[in-house]
């Protein structure tokens, strides 16, 4: 300490840590309504709209390869399987509250819960 | 130590090294994005042995090589927004405030996973990537003050051995 942080630096890092924890916080409100549906898109596409409450198995293709699996199990859904080199998106583990999203960047595909299946619908298809 | 580009060579290469060592440490959480950062040791201490130009230089130069061997279109735009953000909020610290280098070191990773996210969602259009914010907020903290006392550290070697070379050749 002393000649590596002064006064002002750990204020500095305390306030940015602080902000960081409010919308950990406020997220946490936001995101506490469970959603009823998937959208799976991939490039920008509406891969579909999947109920939660029924299990599926759903496989997104790319260039006649498999690079995700994705499963809806239980009120809840998750990828089980990826062809990309960091596995993020299996990490990401389950989801089921709505606004939640599972990423796989690589293969640019986007598993996101909404409460219904119209409104965003629209809002996609928009 | 002068300013010559064989030594701005050299600390692309310790950059570049760097990205190589992270990329090999396995995350144990999925948030998409989410990294150590410890390429940034070396453009703090870019930023503070040789100044700002060549500080930005050697950041641009390896966002782009660490794109074109490691990573995609995609990760080469991510990572370039979260490194310019970044790296100009670092600037502006360390420029015009008296804040330490581990403060400096914060703010970069904290810019450098706003940066970042804002692209993806721009990309994905999708702004339901912001539910990763908070997460990604933290963890840039603390990376960030990770990354600052490993800067601080080397910072200290590095001048002490300077000052010595100096004394040697005088």
């Amino acid at each position: 300490m002393g000649k590596w942080l002064k006064k002002r630096d750990i204020i500095l890092i305390v306030s940015l840590l602080v902000v960081g924890i409010i919308a950990l916080v406020i997220w946490h409100f936001i995101y506490s309504v469970d959603g009823k549906y998937v959208t799976i898109e991939q490039r920008d596409n509406l891969i579909g709209i999947y109920p939660l409450n029924v299990d599926k198995e759903i496989e997104i293709e790319h260039r006649g390869e498999v690079v995700n699996k994705i499963v809806i199990e239980d009120g809840y859904c998750y990828m089980e399987e990826a062809e990309c080199p960091d596995h993020l998106c299996i990490k990401q583990g389950k989801v089921n509250k709505s606004g939640q999203t599972i990423v796989c960047l690589p293969n640019r595909v986007v598993v996101t819960v909404v409460d219904s299946d119209s409104s965003d619908y629209d809002s996609i298809v928009n | 130590m002068k300013k010559s580009l064989p030594a701005l060579a050299v600390f692309l290469t310790f950059a570049l090294v760097c990205s190589y060592i992270e990329s090999l440490i396995p995350i144990p959480f999925g948030v998409p994005g989410m990294k150590l950062g410890l390429t940034n040791v070396v453009i703090i201490l870019l930023l503070y042995l040789f100044g700002t130009v060549d500080a930005f230089i050697v950041s641009i130069l390896r966002v782009l090589l660490i794109g074109f061997m490691f990573g995609n279109v995609y990760s080469l735009c991510y990572s370039l927004a979260g490194g310019l953000l970044s790296f100009i909020c670092m600037y502006l610290l360390y420029k015009f405030s008296k804040f330490n280098m581990i403060a400096v070191s914060v703010v970069g990773g904290f810019m450098h996973n706003v940066g970042q996210l804002v692209v993806a969602i721009v990309f994905f259009d999708s702004g339901y990537l912001i539910y990763y914010l908070p997460v990604l907020l933290i963890t840039g903290v603390v990376t960030g003050a990770v990354i600052g006392v490993i800067a601080q550290a080397v910072y200290i070697r590095i001048d002490k051995f300077l000052h010595k070379e100096e004394k040697d050749s005088a």
